[in-house]
């Protein structure tokens, strides 16, 4: 696939500094043009888990930003990831979210392709000389496919990093997800929430690690649920906090609660009195199995990262779920939130953990919704044109490094959001 | 049992008029002890134990939504939302237990700074309580259920 040649013309050093951003490149819409080739059709996006298609047949339809695909098992197991278009004239063949089928057709003018995207028949076959490559016209493939505990990857471009080397020091993280399964898989089994939301994709990125907002949006949803947890929520935000952001290098970015959690015995995971004895200690027991003592213990302490792994794969510790963003225009993306089941957890705690979440998360979730709104007003904010500047130096006297030399602040300091557009302003600026 | 349709349609009205007018301590003093108040996700029927759903709350997490409703400082009730909605089709069925299953359509106009139209069936599981009608359950069929949905932070 061919790169586009033309050079920007966008100044990404004017728009960009160490400590503040202009609104600009949040709404124009040359910028989010660029955005789509340079990044979203460039680098590894992430796009579901193959535990969604767990059969031979069975597929979802997602998309990577504009670009519907196709997520399909083939009947010889293995995950493709197709381009949900029709090679004949363009139509999109998939119209059902999900399914099992051996086989695609396009209904324009009936088509078919085997569940691996390959062309099995063409309609009125007389029409086609020798010219026509049966095995050139199946439905286009994605360059590049990718996966990490059984979570996918794609990449538009044939070239680029591979995915161990875009993930990074993020890795780890998805793994201390992962392991909070009994038998270290997830099933991402249990449907799907999706957003639809008013706002620029990258003001989601900077509020997903940004903590300090969560001491003001989020203070109806955490007081009517329990005064105790307001407390400890404050203490997190609090000047003595141990917990930090994190800069993990490659654009992707943390809140890292662990430490904190710790001390004042927020755990995250914790089940007691929601779900039986019963379950609660067949879950630890089980998990202990697997993991061992010491990691099950500290997976149960500190529960899930906090990560926002750039462009678009966002798991919280409060969350259950893998989340993910889809732009679509400067003023508008998708958000779509995954929520995992533990694969080999008693079906009770399973049952909690899906109830838990929704209390918080998805369109009336108590948490999410003022998010989206806020989203919404965030990119409203932007029709301000005479003063543009958009102000990240929060913490900026305050980094440090970590014990491994990386780059990390008080909780509720700027550090992600710088970190993100410097490593925007590298990918938007190369060749 | 004989069922009294017009004061289920006078209830149903009523529930309406209260959602739309923000009127939250008199909505959730219509809900019996055990009620669930439910909107699935991606389909009509599904398992909520294994499924997520949009909202899926018992007794307390009512309580909850209308707590933080009423603190004023919900974000995306700040400020509420401007709301009308019709009830119709309505259909009454026995239930179990006594308790009536009333089935109807609603079409609710929602106006933030753009409007938004949500649609759909809700299932009411309706009780006598000391004389008076009570919900036992609602079940709320979003028929974008599946479709990337703004929030929804109003009560539907």
């Amino acid at each position: 696939m061919a790169q586009p040649t033309s050079t920007s013309s966008i100044d990404y050093d004017a728009l960009i500094k160490d400590d503040q951003v202009h609104g600009r490149l949040y709404y124009d819409p040359a910028i989010f043009e660029e955005e789509l080739e340079k990044i979203w059709y460039r680098e590894w996006i992430f796009i579901g888990h193959d535990s969604e298609v767990p059969n031979p047949g069975d597929y979802v339809v997602r998309r990577i930003a504009r670009q519907p695909i196709v997520i399909t098992r083939g009947d010889d197991g293995q995950v493709r990831v197709l381009l949900n278009r029709c090679p004949h004239r363009g139509n999109a063949v998939c119209q059902r979210e999900r399914g099992n089928t051996r086989v695609f057709r396009c209904a324009y003018h009936g088509w078919t392709f085997d569940n691996a995207g390959d062309l099995l028949g063409v309609s009125f076959w007389s029409g086609y000389d020798e010219s026509f490559r049966k095995e050139e016209m199946g439905m286009t493939r994605v360059p590049r496919l990718g996966s990490c505990r059984g979570l996918l990857f794609a990449s538009l471009s044939a070239d680029g990093i591979s995915l161990d080397e875009h993930l990074g020091q993020a890795r780890k993280y998805i793994d201390q997800f992962v392991d909070l399964s009994p038998t270290g898989e997830i099933e991402v089994q249990a449907g799907i929430h999706k957003m639809r939301v008013q706002s620029n994709w990258k003001m989601y990125v900077e509020n997903g690690v940004d903590n300090y907002h969560a001491n003001f949006v989020h203070q109806s949803a955490i007081a009517a649920q329990s005064k105790e947890l307001l407390a400890k929520l404050r203490a997190t935000s609090a000047d003595a906090s141990l917990a930090v952001t994190r800069d993990l290098g490659g654009g992707h970015t943390m809140l890292d609660f662990f430490p904190q959690n710790r001390v004042a015995g927020l755990v995250p995971t914790a089940t007691a009195g929601a779900v039986s004895r019963e379950a609660e200690a067949a879950y630890v027991d089980a998990l202990g199995r697997f993991h061992g003592r010491e990691r099950a213990g500290a997976l149960l302490a500190e529960g899930p990262p906090h990560v926002m792994i750039f462009p678009n794969l966002f798991i919280t510790n409060f969350g259950i779920d893998l989340r993910t963003i889809h732009p679509l225009a400067p003023g508008l993306f998708y958000n779509y939130h995954l929520p995992a089941l533990l694969k080999g957890a008693p079906p009770e705690l399973n049952a909690y953990r899906i109830r838990r979440y929704e209390g918080a998360y998805g369109p009336a979730g108590f948490f999410l919704a003022d998010d989206m709104e806020m989203w919404e007003r965030n990119y409203r904010g932007t029709e301000a044109r005479v003063n543009e500047w958009v102000v990240l130096r929060r913490g900026v006297h305050r980094e440090r490094p970590d014990a491994d030399g990386l780059p990390i602040a008080h909780i509720t300091d700027e550090l992600p959001q710088r970190a993100i557009w410097r490593h925007y302003k590298m990918l938007m600026t190369r060749p | 049992m004989g069922v009294d349709r017009g004061e289920v349609e006078r209830f149903l009205y009523e529930e309406a008029r209260l959602m739309d007018e923000q009127q939250y301590d008199a909505w959730e003093a219509l809900w019996t002890d055990d009620a669930i108040y439910w909107v699935p996700c991606n389909a009509d029927d599904i398992d909520p134990t294994r499924h997520v759903s949009i909202i899926y709350d018992d007794r307390d997490r009512i309580g909850h939504r209308i707590a933080r409703l009423k603190s004023g400082e919900a974000c995306a009730q700040d400020p509420p939302s401007r709301l009308r909605r019709l009830i119709s089709n309505i259909e009454i069925t026995e239930a179990e237990h006594g308790d009536l299953e009333v089935r109807s359509n609603f079409l609710v106009i929602e106006v933030r700074q753009d409007q938004r139209i949500w649609a759909g069936a809700t299932i009411h599981r309706l009780r006598q309580v000391d004389g008076r009608l009570k919900m036992a359950g609602k079940k709320v069929l979003l028929v974008n259920n599946d479709r990337e949905l703004p929030f929804l932070a109003f009560l539907i």
